[in-house]
């Protein structure tokens, strides 16, 4: 398992870095929902997604991937996605995900992106 | 105590399909919104008719808790006594064992008189004095009354418990035999009035009964045929698994299609199987002599005998003489060639139609008879109408299993050879290749007068396809046809069709074969009006001299073997030719049934993503399969019903494609993707739900349903080399 296999999040202070597991389901779906909201409602923090571990997003996945985009930009927040690669990245071409929000290629070109240096706290 | 059920029904595990049919008459049953309507459940014997409403019961019984359930089974009894006392009885016990939830009292031998003291215990005075003047009427032997009675019974129950009913009723065309008077007309016109203003399910063999009930009361027929394939082959396979026994799956597919998927037929093979040679199913021969020692000698054949015993002679005749007729036969034509008198023609036509053996229609007869009942009769005629020996009958009744037990693995040889055939000439762009190779006899002997040095120059050829979907009624040798252009003349002048007539026997194209290619080419050429027609015939083994001469006789028309195929395949398509210098290799199957528990989609992951890793699919398209089986698995669970059952995967791994079937059992899930979802455009979100189908089709070459008996399939495919490389390439 690597190191971001292991860890559910990284906090950045004003950016939370979320990580999927392998297989981006309805139950790994609500488990990134629940971290962002937590995040979301105590700090109003941006957010980054990053896929780098997952292989497989099913369509309920692609759901509730749209839900929480729509969450964070409801709270005003950015948010984006890292690490996309392969057949993830094909699925969220088909739905239109890559035309409407950033896709970086890994967690480090987002932090780069979002001006976050260094870390702050590690889970 | 849900899984107890009042009525004997089959342990799940030998029940399989109908879950489609169950779930119909079970909405129908708890949908009150409608005006009351009844289901007709028509079909043969031993099909499943009994199972499906004592299922449907269960589930009634337990299920919910405001329509009662009232399952009643008509006896063989002529007697309208007999039945209204023991409809009377089953309807009040029903009652009060849903009333009180206790299968007890329904499970009970209660006498009537107990019957009315529960009733009145209960409060129902008017159901107990209904009894009492039901019980009046039989000291009198009254009839009529005691018809009356009990057919008021539901009626009263309804009313005095306040509650709705669904009535299912098996065998309802017994009660055509029941009399008021001694040969008098059945009660089924009574029953059909009782019926009126009920909701109900009810099973019969016969087209007669249906027919007269639904002209009476607002009802649906509903055909109960045998399982469809991939139920019946699934259903063979489990229970094999389940006394351990060993199969293949071919032979598993022809006993499934020569036992019309009956469930019946399927579990007394494999318990003949578990009780005898538990290999049969390994080997086509194996199958051939298990199922006619059980047809003839087994207890298929002893159920077989009961049923047909009512037949008599003449029915044997009569239904010997249908089989051997591909159409419907006259009743007069019949009566005299069979010299059998009008009279004992239409009690035999009475006996067989009752049995559901044949369909009557305008005066003319056709047999509806299953194969295996088919077998039966024939063996029957054999050893006693024509007098042959049991053994002898046994021989040749075994040689034609096998016949028609290797037309189902022949299927997909042929289409096979077919497709070989469709991507070799669509690989024509211009190339010299020896003539010799379209000039071909026998035993791979050149055309006398060929030049061996002379060359051929190929069209550019432009796609090729398969000519059924414009001949749909011919039969005879496959026809493929390609459109090109004569190297470098890409305009109308140019345009060239090859007609490609194939034959995958070990025998040689014979004169027939070319006479019936011949005319269908000319058919087809009309179709097309094509500057120039080129006629192509290949056999697997060559051409007959006749045939050759004829071909001759008609114009220039190219001949080719199996080898010079090959020669042809390699010199086109050198690098596609991935089986050159080793055996083709072969068509394999895998087939999984997942069960519906969390995360089982990723079970089916794991098997495709072995599968398709080593037919030599990239990492991008192994990703891509991996998605489109979780979409596919996920779909097929949320629509299976509820509670969610089994899903079947096949995955077919062909030399050049992948191909995923995924079911459940019998629901449509094709309409759970209806809709196409919009993708929002820059900026904006895509719509939420409804993304399966699209992902499937985005990351699939195919996707298509394919429609079965009461429910859909869904069959995704990739291609090894995938269309548009090809093309490129």
């Amino acid at each position: 398992m690597t190191d971001k296999e292991a860890r559910t999040f990284t906090d950045y202070g004003d950016v939370i870095v979320i990580y999927a597991r392998d297989y981006m389901n309805d139950i790994e779906g609500e488990k990134l929902e629940d971290i962002c909201e937590s995040f979301l409602k105590e700090r109003g923090c941006s957010i980054i997604l990053d896929f780098s571990s997952t292989d497989i997003i099913n369509s309920i996945g692609i759901s509730i991937l749209t839900g929480i985009i729509e969450k964070v930009r409801g709270f005003g927040t950015k948010v984006a996605l890292s690490g996309v690669h392969g057949v993830v990245y094909d699925v969220l071409k088909i739905v239109g995900l890559t035309e409407s929000v950033p896709i970086y290629e890994s967690e480090e070109a987002a932090l780069k992106a979002y001006g976050v240096k260094e870390r702050v706290i590690a889970v | 105590m849900r899984n107890k059920s009042i009525f004997t029904v089959l342990p799940d595990g030998l029940f399989f399909g109908r879950a489609a049919l169950l779930e119909r008459i079970y909405k129908a049953a708890v949908d009150l919104s409608h005006p009351p309507c009844g289901i007709i459940l028509k079909g043969p014997r031993w099909i499943g008719k009994t199972e499906i409403l004592r299922r449907t019961h269960r589930e009634l019984f337990w299920g919910q808790g405001f329509v009662v359930p009232l399952y009643y089974q008509f006896s063989e009894t002529s007697r309208v006594d007999e039945f209204s006392g023991d409809f009377i009885s089953e309807v009040i016990k029903q009652f009060l064992a849903f009333k009180r939830r206790d299968p007890e009292i329904a499970r009970g031998q209660l006498t009537l008189t107990k019957l009315r003291g529960l009733l009145t215990d209960e409060g129902f005075m008017e159901a107990a004095d209904l009894i009492t003047a039901h019980l009046d009427a039989r000291a009198v032997g009254e009839p009529a009354a005691l018809l009356r009675n009990a057919l008021r019974v539901v009626e009263v129950m309804t009313r005095e418990t306040n509650s709705q009913v669904f009535l299912l009723l098996d065998d309802i065309g017994r009660a055509a035999a029941i009399n008021l008077y001694k040969d008098g007309p059945g009660i089924m016109r009574e029953i059909a009035a009782a019926l009126k203003p009920l909701s109900f399910a009810a099973s019969t063999g016969t087209g007669a009964i249906s027919e007269g009930l639904s002209g009476e009361v607002c009802s649906e027929t509903m055909e109960v045929s045998g399982l469809p394939g991939h139920e019946a082959r699934a259903m063979i396979e489990e229970l094999l698994r389940g006394y351990s026994l060993n199969f293949e799956t071919e032979v598993v597919s022809t006993a499934a299609q020569r036992l019309s998927g009956n469930p019946f037929y399927i579990r007394e093979i494999v318990r003949a199987l578990s009780c005898g040679p538990g290999d049969a199913l390994k080997t086509l021969k194996g199958f051939a002599t298990l199922y006619v020692r059980e047809i003839t000698t087994g207890t298929l054949g002893s159920a077989l005998g009961g049923q047909l015993s009512q037949c008599g002679h003449k029915g044997l005749r009569v239904l010997r003489a249908l089989m051997m007729q591909r159409g419907p036969v006259g009743i007069d034509d019949l009566s005299e060639r069979l010299g059998i008198s009008t009279a004992d023609m239409e009690r035999t036509v009475l006996v067989l139609e009752s049995l559901n053996l044949i369909r009557v229609n305008l005066g003319s007869l056709t047999c509806t008879s299953d194969p295996v009942v088919r077998d039966y009769i024939e063996y029957i005629s054999n050893t006693g109408l024509l007098g042959k020996g049991i053994e002898e009958t046994r021989t040749w009744m075994i040689r034609d299993v096998l016949k028609a037990g290797y037309s189902v693995p022949g299927r997909s040889v042929r289409q096979r050879f077919r497709q070989e055939i469709m991507d070799v000439i669509r690989a024509f762009d211009g190339e010299e290749v020896p003539e010799r190779l379209f000039r071909v006899s026998a035993g791979g002997e050149v055309l006398e007068g060929t030049d061996k040095d002379s060359v051929l120059r190929l069209p550019t050829v432009t796609g090729s396809f398969a000519a059924s979907a414009f001949e749909k009624y011919e039969s005879g040798l496959p026809i493929v046809i390609a459109h090109g252009f004569a190297p470098g003349r890409f305009d109308a002048s140019g345009e060239v069709l090859w007609l490609v007539g194939l034959k995958d026997s070990q025998t040689l194209i014979n004169i027939g074969d070319v006479e019936n290619f011949l005319r269908r080419s000319r058919i087809l050429q009309r179709e097309f009006c094509p500057a120039r027609v080129i006629r192509w015939l290949v056999g697997q083994k060559g051409f007959s001299p006749e045939a050759l001469q004829r071909l001759r006789e008609d114009g220039p028309a190219y001949t080719s073997d199996a080898a010079a195929l090959a020669a042809v395949k390699k010199l086109v398509n050198p690098v596609k030719d991935k089986t050159s210098g080793g055996p083709e290799p072969l068509r394999r199957e895998f087939e999984m049934v997942l069960p519906p528990s969390r995360n089982a989609e990723l079970v089916a992951v794991r098997g495709a993503t072995e599968i398709s890793s080593e037919m030599g699919f990239d990492e991008d398209s192994i990703g891509r399969i991996k998605t489109s089986v979780v979409e596919a698995c996920i779909n097929a669970f949320e629509h299976s019903g509820s509670p969610p059952s089994k899903v079947h995967l096949r995955f077919v791994a062909d030399p050049e494609s992948l191909t995923i079937y995924v079911s459940n059992p019998g629901f449509d899930f094709d309409g759970a993707f209806a809709a196409a979802p919009s993708s929002g455009g820059v900026d904006a979100l895509p719509q939420k739900r409804g993304w399966g189908l699209e992902l499937m089709r985005g990351l699939m070459d195919e996707v298509r349903f394919e429609s079965l008996e009461g429910g859909t399939r869904l069959v995704l495919v990739k291609y090894l080399n995938a269309k548009g490389e090809d093309d490129d390439g």
